[in-house]
């Protein structure tokens, strides 16, 4: 599968990315889960492609963030279908990367 | 020099040696050397191997002791700056709570300092395992297990609510608990690598 779709963060969304809802302020992982992510997920999982996301130049993830949109996102979908689609990049930081695929694997209900 | 390297030297000098022993003896007719036949063999031998480990020791063994020691200090130093990372968060809650007010800006601080601990696990992570490869990597998988927690407790939860304005006492004393735990995970880490 080829990557025909990409996601930079810092550019499309907030270099600060918030909380988990859109009740605990702006730029929450909710927002971007539906107003980016799971948009442009449905289509590649539509299109067979994948959608690569470019995790740098943000100020840092916070772990709300990050189980409000990857964490839900796998809940919906399932772990192997996200991973399937989703590729990500982070030259800045790898630990970032390990996280938020720990989270896709292992989501948390809250 | 990892440990496969050092047993692959001690045997090569082994069979240097061997190998030593077994041409002299075979070349003991020629006319070019002449052995006198009142030197025992094992006279020869105790003064190879004197000789041996009078350049092994303080070239070698010394040596390795040394890199050790100093990839040791290294890995020490990357822990005391995560350690020191981490305090400037501890000093910004700290801060809030005196003031009684924490602004947004001050949380984007919390997540950038977080982002430069990962940044230093990171370094730690490939440095141990260059130097440490062929050991278990327990020190980093745990010491990355309580950073999750610490960071899970301070950015996955109230704190990072737009309404959350004011570190109280409550929250004050619970972030102490847990800046403390891993505190002590990352002395303990100290340890271990001197263990190694």
């Amino acid at each position: 599968m080829e990557i025909k779709d990409t996601i930079i963060i810092a550019k499309d969304f907030a270099p600060t990315p918030g909380a988990r809802y859109r009740r605990d302020g702006e730029f929450s992982g909710e927002q971007f889960l539906e107003e980016l992510l799971l948009p442009k997920f449905e289509k590649a999982v539509e299109g067979n492609y994948i959608l690569k996301i470019d995790l740098d130049k943000v100020w840092g993830y916070p772990s709300s963030f990050v189980s409000g949109s990857f964490g839900k996102l796998s809940l919906a979908k399932g772990s192997d279908l996200v991973l399937k689609h989703i590729s990500f990049k982070s030259d800045e930081n790898p630990i970032r990367l390990e996280k938020i695929i720990y989270e896709i694997k292992n989501p948390i209900k809250k | 020099m990892s440990i496969k390297n050092k047993i692959i030297v001690c045997v090569l000098l082994l069979i240097a040696i061997i190998t030593g022993l077994v041409v002299g003896l075979i070349w003991k007719d020629l006319p070019l050397v002449k052995f006198n036949s009142e030197i025992k063999l094992i006279e020869v031998a105790n003064f190879i191997l004197t000789m041996s480990l009078g350049i092994v020791i303080p070239f070698m063994v010394k040596k390795w002791i040394e890199d050790n020691r100093s990839v040791k200090a290294v890995l020490v130093d990357e822990i005391k700056n995560i350690l020191s990372t981490l305090n400037k968060i501890k000093t910004i809650i700290d801060n809030c709570h005196t003031n009684q007010s924490i602004s947004k800006e001050q949380k984007d601080e919390i997540n950038f300092l977080f982002h430069e601990t990962e940044l230093q696990i990171s370094s730690l992570e490939e440095q141990y395992k260059i130097s440490f490869s062929s050991k278990q990597n327990s020190i980093i998988s745990t010491l990355k297990t309580k950073y999750f927690e610490y960071k899970d407790y301070l950015t996955g939860g109230e704190l990072m609510l737009s309404t959350f304005t004011n570190v109280d006492s409550r929250f004050y004393r619970e972030h102490k608990t847990k800046f403390y735990q891993i505190e002590t995970c990352l002395k303990l880490s100290v340890h271990s690598i001197h263990k190694l």
